[in-house]
């Protein structure tokens, strides 16, 4: 069994993603968006999630093996290159730290999704800092647009395009068209308003158009 | 950059895209992309924005993270055993083998206790000075590195502080009666939460004001706290 003891899911993720991510939203394509789950068989998952949960450091290995490239993507995404290993170190960490009050409610990626979110958030205070080291938005802009290089691929270049998004356009372009949260869930856990959200969603896309557009 | 004309339209396309705009707004925005060909590419680039970041895969780092953070949950690898080592009291007669109550510590978590007691054991003596008398015990543990006047600045706060003597003078006083093997284990677990101590304040050294970092020793603190409340619980047992 998943060990209850200790404290409940909604008091680890008090302020930021604490409710199950809007699953079934439905997009502008009818495409129902189920944010932060992974692919892996919830059978397989359990059992080294049960086991770390005990104390068990191989099957934490494991649980790390399967999942860190989805959260080295996301604090790529999210906080860019430089900081994104260190922040996928420092999930896993408090991953391994909370794993005992994972109540089993969700699937093992979908909590670990959540709390990757909610600690890079948390260390937005060191992403600002980062931005307020970089140009205005019209220079942002110019870089976004700029040409890809002729080794990259389209993909490769959109990923280059997207960390020079302003932070706060990033981290909701993100969670929103990458990761398929909704505009209430992104609001709720970066303390900003719908409406926040939706025009920060909206100055990215714009940002990133000139990108396809070459 | 669009002009004002057109970004009245372009600023509703986002929403226009994900359905979320309302009926008639929805209507008119397609009434005029049928009438505007800049419009309409505008709305085709972001449909291609939304559709590539919705392609994008997993990115694994580019070098093997686990065994950095192997080293930061336990240490170093030697020191990631999967078994506990039972904390019990000595059989000292005064309670029957047969009844074990036996708590059960990890050797991180032996370790961390360990250095509570030598911690508090020494804050105890140097508070109290020689001419209180302090209960004589046995050999005493040995004094790890980390445990100096300028590191305890940066350990648990004055508050904890306190709590660790008090829970250190009922350790002190009972530890001649606790299980030899007992003080064993936790005179060779030492060096491993002196490693850990010296790393962790090491990180907080190099980025003081990384959050994480703090949290991250304030925690260990407070297990450690806990783990000196369950020790002491078990030398009160063994009294």
């Amino acid at each position: 069994m998943v060990r209850t003891a200790g404290r409940v899911s909604q008091e680890i993720l008090p302020t930021r993603l604490a409710s199950p991510p809007s699953n079934g939203v439905k997009m502008g394509d009818g495409k129902p968006r189920n944010p932060g789950t992974w692919s892996v068989p919830a059978y397989a998952e359990t059992s080294d999630v049960e086991r770390a949960a005990g104390g068990d450091h191989d099957a934490f290995e494991r649980l790390y093996r399967e999942h860190v490239g989805r959260v080295h993507a996301l604090a790529l995404r999210m906080a860019g290159a430089e900081v994104a290993e260190d922040f996928t170190q420092e999930v896993f960490i408090r991953a391994w730290e909370k794993l005992r009050t994972f109540r089993g409610e969700s699937r093992f990626g979908t909590w670990l999704h959540r709390l990757a979110v909610n600690h890079i958030l948390s260390r937005r205070e060191t992403m600002r800092k980062r931005e307020a080291r970089q140009v205005g938005s019209e220079g942002i802009l110019d870089r976004v647009s700029a040409p890809p290089t002729r080794s990259s691929g389209l993909a490769l270049d959109f990923e280059a395009a997207m960390e020079r998004l302003p932070d706060g356009a990033r981290q909701v372009f993100v969670l929103y068209d990458v990761e398929g949260y909704g505009h209430d869930d992104i609001a709720k856990a970066m303390g900003i308003s719908v409406g926040t959200s939706k025009s920060q969603l909206h100055r990215a896309r714009m940002l990133l158009r000139g990108h396809l557009n070459r | 950059m669009m002009n004002d004309l057109h970004s009245r339209w372009t600023d509703q396309f986002s929403e226009y895209l994900d359905g979320s705009l309302g009926a008639e707004d929805r209507r008119a925005v397609e009434e005029h992309l049928a009438g505007c060909a800049r419009c309409a590419a505008v709305l085709s680039d972001l449909r291609g924005v939304v559709d590539l970041a919705r392609s994008l895969g997993d990115v694994p780092p580019a070098r093997d993270l686990w065994p950095d953070i192997a080293a930061r949950l336990w240490s170093s690898p030697e020191e990631r055993p999967t078994e506990v080592i039972p904390l019990h009291t000595g059989h000292t007669g005064h309670r029957p083998q047969a009844e074990p109550r036996g708590v059960y510590m990890s050797r991180r978590q032996l370790a961390a206790a360990a250095v509570i007691v030598a911690m508090a054991s020494a804050a105890a003596t140097w508070a109290l000075g020689p001419g209180i008398a302090v209960r004589p015990v046995g050999t005493p543990l040995p004094m790890p590195a980390a445990v100096s006047p300028a590191a305890t600045e940066e350990g648990p706060p004055p508050a904890m502080a306190d709590e660790l003597a008090h829970l250190e003078a009922t350790l002190n006083a009972a530890r001649d009666r606790l299980d030899p093997t007992t003080v064993r284990i936790l005179e060779k677990n030492l060096d491993v939460i002196d490693r850990a101590i010296q790393d962790s304040r090491k990180a907080l050294a190099t980025d003081p004001a990384n959050p994480f970092l703090r949290e991250h020793l304030d925690r260990a603190y407070q297990d450690k706290v806990d783990y000196l409340r369950e020790a002491a619980g078990i030398a009160e047992w063994a009294g």
